[in-house]
């Protein structure tokens, strides 16, 4: 029913989204934190810039990561090594081209949380750093979970970007959006309908269930 | 004392304001709707900051210039307009949240206690949305309690409440102040709601600090910033002095004599403060002697306020206790009144307020 190297792409789609995700919601938390919170006034240039993967095209941006990823790109004369053509450089790749599908709903969360929540905590002797882990995180969970669930379904879909800087390397870049790719291009339908089929599964059941938390959210409210 | 002066800019609004207040009993501070009174409170509380501002609360320096405690550590407990318990804790949690915070050796008010006065017990396992407006301001004030603040700072905690919320959160409050002997500061724009438990007023207005008396002075003084927009009411301290059973009343002293009150179900000696309208009051030449009028006491006259073509308002002093007399302009000219007159009023009705 399913090959074995479908089943690998399947497992590298999966565990690229996961890794993706963790390290995602470490970067993209305190980060939104900061722009909900900050009165720089350049922070609309950072906004900006943290939404361009939402509207740019994914060739262009895999395009840009391959220079800065690649053997003469800036990052390999760092590190010594290039990262294109590598699951890290995917890691990579996918936590800039799902960056804003994790960083708004939290910023948009933070910004939403009325202050006198925190304000009475203070006035109940709690500290700024007890506030922010006791009042702050508990109270936008909800949107953890959304911009956690976001982060990952966005990736599991990821192509274009994948196919730039990843190539198609069976059990190291080879997802399964670009296995799909493959068994369409050689005409074996079967196949891509399998995959397909288990994509659109997983992708639609993480979807139905932020959908079902922000109803229950709203109830009981 | 908490002494403390402001001198800062909200926005357009300019707040002025030097004051000592003292740290025990109730302070209201009393002002029409963007007079400043909650951005007083709130940076008291270190809530809202601003370098111009010295405050001092007894012998701690709350700010000073560079100097400022912050919010968490001056010890206060804060009562919001809304109650916003924490949503994602139990009303058990929420009422640990500060107590939990609170050093044991801190720890001067006690979780049964809180929970009993306030009538909590019911409902502190459940989740805070499933409360009642005034249920939730109650566990709010339990929240604040629990971390045994030195001074409970209020900003119109009854604001948000309709008349039935009120009237079952008001008992609660006067209780707060009687049995845990907080000095509370209550910033309200409707005195009369909590006039039997205030002890002392401060009056603003547009960011300045008119006046600082007693409730009695705020209620029954002509000259009082609050009978200036209310029609006035006067408040009198009195003791229960003793029962009548026959006649199923209870007789009230007060220094300027005796008032007779519906029987109340109190203990000779215990304090009492009645309300008594300005439109309930008036005034004879004479004692009136063939009258139904059960509560005649003596006066004088000490000041005349025409309120409009018809109306007057007559300041009567009773033995050092003031009384507000709402007449007729008529009356006035027919009875000859003028300052130092000695006259008797007869008071038709009283309201009890504690």
């Amino acid at each position: 029913m399913i090959s074995h190297d479908d089943l690998i792409a399947l497992w590298t789609t999966l565990k690229l989204a996961i890794i993706t995700t963790i390290l995602l919601l470490l970067i993209a938390t305190p980060l939104a934190w900061w722009i909900s919170n900050t009165k720089w006034k350049f922070k609309f240039f950072l906004e900006a810039l943290f939404s361009l993967p939402l509207v740019l095209p994914p060739t262009v941006l895999g395009f840009y990561l391959l220079l800065f990823l690649g053997s003469n790109g800036p990052l390999s004369h760092l590190t010594n090594s290039s990262l294109a053509f590598s699951f890290y450089g995917l890691v990579f790749g996918s936590i800039i081209y799902s960056f804003p599908f994790v960083i708004q709903p939290l910023i948009n969360a933070f910004n939403s949380l009325d202050d006198s929540y925190k304000e009475i905590a203070s006035t109940l002797r709690a500290k700024p750093l007890d506030v922010f882990f006791s009042i702050t995180l508990p109270m936008v969970k909800p949107s953890f979970i959304t911009a956690a669930i976001l982060g990952f379904a966005h990736t599991l879909g990821e192509f274009g970007v994948v196919l730039m800087i990843g190539g198609n390397i069976p059990g190291v870049t080879r997802v399964a959006s670009i296995a799909i790719y493959d068994h369409v291009e050689m005409g074996d339908f079967q196949s891509a309908h399998v995959l397909s089929a288990i994509l659109l599964i997983i992708s639609f059941s993480l979807l139905v269930s932020i959908f079902y938390l922000n109803q229950k959210r709203e109830t009981k409210c | 004392m908490l002494d403390f002066s402001f001198d800062f800019k909200k926005g357009n609004f300019h707040i002025n304001i030097q004051e000592s207040l003292p740290t025990e009993g109730v302070t209201a501070i009393f002002g029409p709707s963007g007079c400043g009174k909650t951005s007083l409170l709130r940076a008291l509380a270190g809530l809202d900051y601003y370098s111009t501002s010295t405050i001092k609360m007894n012998e701690t320096t709350w700010q000073d210039g560079s100097l400022t405690v912050p919010t968490h550590q001056r010890n206060i407990g804060f009562i919001f307009q809304e109650p916003n318990l924490f949503p994602h804790l139990t009303v058990e949690e929420n009422l640990k949240f500060g107590l939990i915070r609170t050093l044991k050796n801190l720890q001067k008010i006690d979780f049964k206690c809180v929970v009993s006065v306030l009538n909590i017990e019911d409902f502190s396992q459940r989740d805070p949305h499933q409360l009642s407006k005034g249920q939730k301001q109650r566990v709010a004030i339990g929240r604040a309690l629990l971390s045994s603040p030195k001074i409970l700072l209020m900003d119109e905690p009854l604001s948000g409440l309709d008349t039935q919320s009120k009237s079952e959160i008001i008992p609660y409050l006067e209780k707060v102040s009687k049995q845990f002997h907080l000095p509370i500061i209550f910033v309200t724009h409707d005195l009369a709601e909590i006039s039997q438990f205030t002890d002392q007023v401060l009056f603003l207005d547009n960011g300045r600090s008119t006046n600082f008396l007693p409730i009695t002075e705020a209620f029954n003084s002509l000259n009082s910033p609050l009978n200036k927009s209310h029609s006035p009411q006067s408040i009198i301290e009195t003791k229960i002095d003793s029962h009548d059973e026959g006649y199923f009343l209870t007789y009230l002293s007060f220094p300027g004599g005796k008032i007779t009150v519906p029987m109340i179900n109190k203990s000779i000696g215990e304090n009492l403060k009645i309300r008594v309208p300005s439109q309930g009051v008036s005034i004879t030449l004479k004692k009136a002697i063939d009258t139904s009028v059960q509560n005649i006491l003596s006066g004088t006259v000490e000041e005349i306020k025409l309120f409009d073509q018809a109306k007057v308002y007559i300041q009567i002093d009773c033995e050092g206790v003031k009384l507000i007399a709402a007449i007729t302009k008529k009356s006035l000219d027919e009875l000859k009144l003028q300052k130092g007159l000695n006259i008797y009023i007869q008071i038709k009705s009283v309201e009890i307020l504690t």
